[in-house]
């Protein structure tokens, strides 16, 4: 019997589209009481009403309409005409994905977890400032350095955290002269900072990190009075030490060397225009409004529960108008939070911001050598390992390189668990491409990696935060054209 | 108006996928319980659990919520059928044509 090839194929009318159109893949969610956004796999985005969002589905778009072409130009459909859409949308997807290979461009060193304030919120349950063995010594401060150059991304950051680092700034500036010495080999970009209340900050500390570049990072909760309700130094006052600092830096080191991050307590809730508003009288045109977290003397203390997730949302939602308005009257000022996200929705190849990434950015992205040589996933995980919990800690640095810790199967599994695609709720959800995993949270607050997003603050966080931009985008075209120019 | 525990419904799988039921009855998690029976025919019996104290407006907001996801999660369905293959595609295309490996 001869057998044709025609035989083992399906003839054209098979392949034929059902309508003048095929969909793409797409993922929809409701963004207000009468609006669905539409996103794909690059982060592209429709809005429409439901009647358009019915008629797109059942392939009832009349191609001459805006709806149609919208949706056509934005990868959401494709007829004849439009063919290459595959190749165009595995294109994007390939630049958006790639920063995968980059790992792991973060790199924490817990350089003590001493301290000389007793901030009521802290998360990462210092330790008395007299207590010695609480410091990195300098063979796992080594051991860490030679691990960072093993990462293979092109962009390396090393960031010191305590406690307050700068109580063991000798491990900081051996950890910088190593690096740039190993580094004269591996001609990597290293970026270097500082995480300080710049308590301790002196002449000969501002020469060395001015020589080597090195930038501060630093708490302002806001006025006097509320920075100092939370952030207590005994025999001292921790908001001038920090405006001074800021100060001194810009005096020694240049404008752009100090940032500025502030965390929401109880008593930040009704005063989110004067926190901003003290950062743009020190200066700033950045601000991270952060909420707390459930960890450390923030747990022990229920500061983390004396107010809701809806409490922080219209918090940031105020503060959010207020920045816009002084972006208006002439000021420029970023929310470094929103603009993480709006690089998300804007920019091709999405934001590298480890806390916000699927997979997680556990060791992939960041990773952490605390001051015991211990290694972790994240700086959240070393702040729940404090707490007892130690589902973070990938190894040690007596014991561990780079390549154990990469390939440890503990690692794969949270990766695995953290891909959003795979996650109940996450896999539907239209904000999945400008959102991320964060399993230090979910195991925190549910026990486990994945956590079920119904019951999820997290969640209710970043839906609330995302429908709002896109609203405001969708809705104002001056707040748009200002969040653009964040991107 | 006193507090409620349960309601019950039925719903018809000629108009719902058995699937976009389960996964509007995932999402209400936070405001009830949804227990689903065995068909009868056509139909799934549906039974409502509330916590204690939830109020009959509360209890029938709840419903008319799942009822609206039930209708989202039909065309997400919908588009999930029609587009699985071309997704599986587009990964192919994508990851092909990286060196991942050799990294």
């Amino acid at each position: 019997m001869t057998i044709t090839l025609a035989q083992n194929f399906e003839g054209n009318a098979h392949f034929a589209p059902r309508g003048p159109y095929r969909l793409l893949p797409a993922r929809m969610t409701r963004l207000d009481g009468s609006r669905y956004v539409l996103t794909n796999d690059v982060g592209e985005y429709v809005v429409l009403g439901r009647d358009d969002l019915e008629d797109y589905v059942r392939h009832r778009l009349a191609p001459d309409s805006p709806t149609y072409a919208a949706l056509k130009a934005r990868h959401f459909l494709f007829d004849d005409d439009s063919r290459v859409a595959i190749d165009l949308l595995a294109l994007k997807l390939r630049t958006r994905v790639d920063r995968l290979a980059e790992l792991t461009a973060l790199h924490i060193f817990v350089v003590t977890l001493r301290c000389d304030h007793t901030c009521a919120y802290c998360q990462v349950s210092r330790q008395t400032e007299d207590r010695a063995n609480f410091d990195m010594d300098a063979v796992h401060a080594d051991l860490a350095v030679d691990m960072v150059f093993r990462s293979p991304a092109s962009l390396l950051k090393i960031e010191f955290q305590g406690g307050e680092p700068l109580l063991n700034f000798e491990i900081i500036r051996q950890v910088v002269l190593r690096a740039e010495e190993v580094n004269r080999e591996h001609h990597r970009d290293l970026a270097l900072v500082i995480a300080s209340n710049l308590t301790h900050i002196t002449d000969e500390i501002l020469a060395f990190c001015g020589e080597h570049d090195v930038t501060f990072s630093t708490s302002l909760d806001g006025p006097e009075a509320l920075h100092n309700e939370r952030r207590a130094l005994p025999r001292g006052n921790s908001y001038k030490a920090a405006t001074a600092g800021i100060h001194r830096i810009r005096e020694v080191l240049g404008p752009y060397h100090v940032a500025g991050v502030m965390t929401t307590s109880p008593g930040s809730l009704t005063q989110v225009k004067a926190i901003i508003d003290e950062y743009v009288r020190q200066g700033f045109h950045s601000i991270f409004l952060r909420s707390l977290s459930p960890y450390g003397f923030a747990v022990k203390t229920s500061l983390v529960r004396r107010y809701s997730v809806h409490d922080w949302v219209r918090f940031y939602i105020d503060g959010l108008d207020h920045i816009l308005e002084l972006n208006r009257q002439g000021y420029p000022m970023r929310e470094e939070y929103a603009a993480v996200l709006l690089q998300k929705i804007f920019g091709l190849g999405g934001s590298g911001y480890v806390d916000l990434q699927s997979p997680a950015g556990l060791g992939i992205a960041g990773i952490v050598y605390n001051y015991d040589g211990g290694i972790y996933a994240s700086d959240e995980g070393r702040m729940l390992a404090e707490m007892g919990d130690h589902t973070f800690r990938l190894g040690h640095l007596d014991q561990d390189n780079f390549e154990s810790v990469m390939t440890n199967p503990l690692l794969i599994g949270m990766l695995d668990e953290t891909m959003l695609e795979g996650v109940p709720m996450c896999s539907d959800c239209a904000f999945l491409p400008y959102c991320g995993a964060d399993p230090v949270f979910h195991r925190a607050t549910q026990g486990d990696l994945v956590g079920h997003k119904a019951f999820s603050a997290f969640c209710h966080k970043q839906m609330a935060v995302l429908r709002h931009l896109l609203v405001r985008i969708e809705d104002d075209p001056s707040a748009r054209t200002i969040f653009e120019s964040w991107v | 108006m006193g507090a409620i525990r349960a309601r019950e419904t039925t719903l018809d799988t000629r108009l719902y996928r058995l699937v976009a039921v389960k996964k509007a009855a995932y999402r209400m998690a936070e405001r009830c319980t949804i227990v689903l029976g065995s068909p009868n025919g056509d139909d799934v019996p549906i039974t409502f659990s509330f916590p204690p104290n939830t109020s009959e407006n509360a209890a029938e907001e709840a419903i008319r919520l799942f009822h609206q996801e039930l209708l989202d999660e039909e065309l997400r369905a919908t588009i999930h059928e029609e587009t699985d293959a071309l997704r599986a595609l587009i990964l192919a295309h994508t990851f092909s044509r990286t060196d991942l490996v050799e990294r």
